[in-house]
């Protein structure tokens, strides 16, 4: 059974990030202000940055152990990181995107065969008549897409999300959140998704860890943050994008 | 009063830039407007031309191979590193266009000579660099790999660190990030980079002198060529010149256009 376990300890500028997660198939949406260690904590779950002590296990294995000084290589650890602006190459066409990452995970099958199996696999995320076009010439839902085609492509454990709904217009949004939801259903893999906004968090069902400073200060399910706001910052996050709720109540 | 201020002031600043434009740009046009066709043919028959054509042509070709060959890999460390000590190592690149190329000959003398720093080891090797064509690409290498290197290291930076992130995610060896994402997105900078490494290769004049000597055939580059052929026959340096402008004003308009 797939599962993503996490303790972290890394000293930053001003803080510490300090977290502990726990990830099986239901994803996570980790939220916080700005500055609260959000992205560096995907960034440490993916061995870009090392924490000082910790672990992180996948599936029962460790990625990273400070302890047993177990350090896996980012390219080695099954995580598939979809970052905010989504980061596709910007000199190969999306089929290439896709194609560059089912290269590294079987670099000796032939190019035709990588090729059909590129196609297929944005064929299957509605992008297929996008797949000979650079990045630059895709809609902003196109890129997310050919994004999320890319990282299903290396076969991954699990996934890493980094605001994965920000760079896009509102219009796009809600029909692209749908998309994900189902791909993540249909995949059945622990998810991580950094986020500001309540409604990724809704659409997608996930649970809710809320980082502030580096630290946890509230987790649980939409509905129970809701309910018992830990701090300030919660509340106004429960309260946004809610218009039928009156801020008044909440502060 | 104040749109007469502006407008003296704008006169003045338009004679000034015009004067200078006039003084860079002279010189090359008399190159042109003093030669005819015959004498250009007639100077490039000239015996020091041909074998100082083929020396420049080889030993700037093997230069920029080792400048590319050793400078990538430290552009690229430069570029993914910092601190003090990075700081440190990018100003010891950059001594070399810094320092005049007479004084870089005697280091290079100083350093390969028979008397040199490594003169006894390379003794012990049987190997007498100081006035052989080794010296010539060593003293080429020497005073054009501070442009590739700094080229190189500013297309690397200019990199979005993101894309190596996600590239390694998908599973990429480091090498295969560096190969297949950074040397294709950074490959502009990198082409400017060595262009202009070429061009300060070619024209490489003061420390090929001093630590390679002029010998035809042998350290006798195009620039020593020139110097040469100004004593016996005007026309042969004239027409060599002519040769180096045409090359470099060639470069410049390549990468003038790769910048757009």
């Amino acid at each position: 059974m797939s599962r993503l376990e996490a303790t972290l300890r890394k000293r930053l500028g001003a803080f510490d990030l300090d977290m502990a997660l726990d990830v099986q198939t239901r994803t996570l949406a980790i939220v916080g202000p700005n500055g609260a260690g959000k992205t560096t904590a995907l960034l440490t779950l993916l061995g870009i940055v090392k924490p000082e002590t910790g672990r992180i296990l996948l599936g029962g294995e460790p990625l990273f152990d400070a302890v047993a000084k177990i350090d896996v290589p980012t390219e080695d650890r099954g995580l598939a990181y979809v970052p905010q602006d989504y980061a596709l190459f910007p000199h190969l066409t999306a089929c290439q995107n896709v194609e560059f990452a089912l290269g590294c995970l079987r670099p000796f099958r032939t190019a035709p065969g990588r090729r059909d199996e590129a196609r297929a696999l944005l064929d299957r995320l509605g992008v297929l008549g996008g797949a000979d076009r650079r990045p630059a010439a895709l809609s902003g839902g196109e890129r997310q897409r050919v994004a999320l085609a890319r990282a299903l492509a290396r076969q991954p454990r699990a996934l890493l999300f980094d605001e994965p709904f920000a760079a896009l217009d509102a219009g796009v949004r809600g029909e692209v959140r749908s998309t994900m939801r189902e791909r993540l259903a249909e995949l059945d893999l622990p998810a991580v998704m950094v986020t500001h906004d309540r409604a990724d968090v809704e659409a997608l069902g996930a649970s809710v860890l809320v980082l502030e400073g580096g630290r946890v200060t509230q987790r649980g399910t939409l509905a129970e943050l809701e309910a018992r706001p830990a701090t300030d910052y919660v509340a106004r996050f429960c309260g946004r994008n809610q218009p039928d709720k009156k801020s008044e109540r909440a502060t | 009063m104040r749109t007469r201020r502006r407008r003296w002031f704008g006169a003045a600043a338009g004679v000034l830039a015009a004067a200078l434009v006039a003084l860079l740009a002279l010189p090359t046009i008399s190159l042109f407007v003093t030669a005819s066709p015959a004498g250009i043919l007639d100077g490039l028959r000239h015996p020091v031309v041909l074998p100082a054509l083929v020396l420049s042509l080889v030993t700037t070709t093997v230069g920029l191979a080792l400048v590319v060959g050793l400078g990538t890999p430290l552009a690229w460390w430069l570029s993914r590193n910092s601190g003090g000590h990075v700081r440190a190592v990018e100003t010891l690149v950059a001594l070399p266009v810094v320092i005049p190329p007479a004084v870089a000959g005697i280091a290079l003398l100083l350093t390969f000579g028979r008397q040199g720093l490594l003169g006894p080891v390379l003794d012990g090797l049987g190997w007498s660099i100081s006035f052989s064509t080794t010296a010539v690409v060593l003293a080429q290498v020497f005073v054009s790999a501070p442009f590739y290197v700094q080229g190189a290291t500013a297309a690397f930076r200019g990199l979005d660190p993101t894309l190596l992130v996600v590239a390694r995610s998908l599973g990429a060896s480091q090498a295969r990030a560096f190969f297949r994402i950074a040397i294709p997105l950074a490959r502009p900078g990198l082409f400017a980079g060595a262009a202009m490494a070429w061009a300060r290769a070619l024209g490489e004049f003061g420390a090929t002198l001093m630590f390679a000597g002029n010998l035809q055939g042998k350290t006798q580059t195009l620039p020593l060529a020139i110097y040469t052929a100004l004593e016996s026959d005007v026309r042969a340096a004239q027409a060599l010149s002519l040769l180096l402008v045409v090359v470099a004003f060639g470069l410049l308009l390549v990468l003038r256009r790769g910048h757009r």
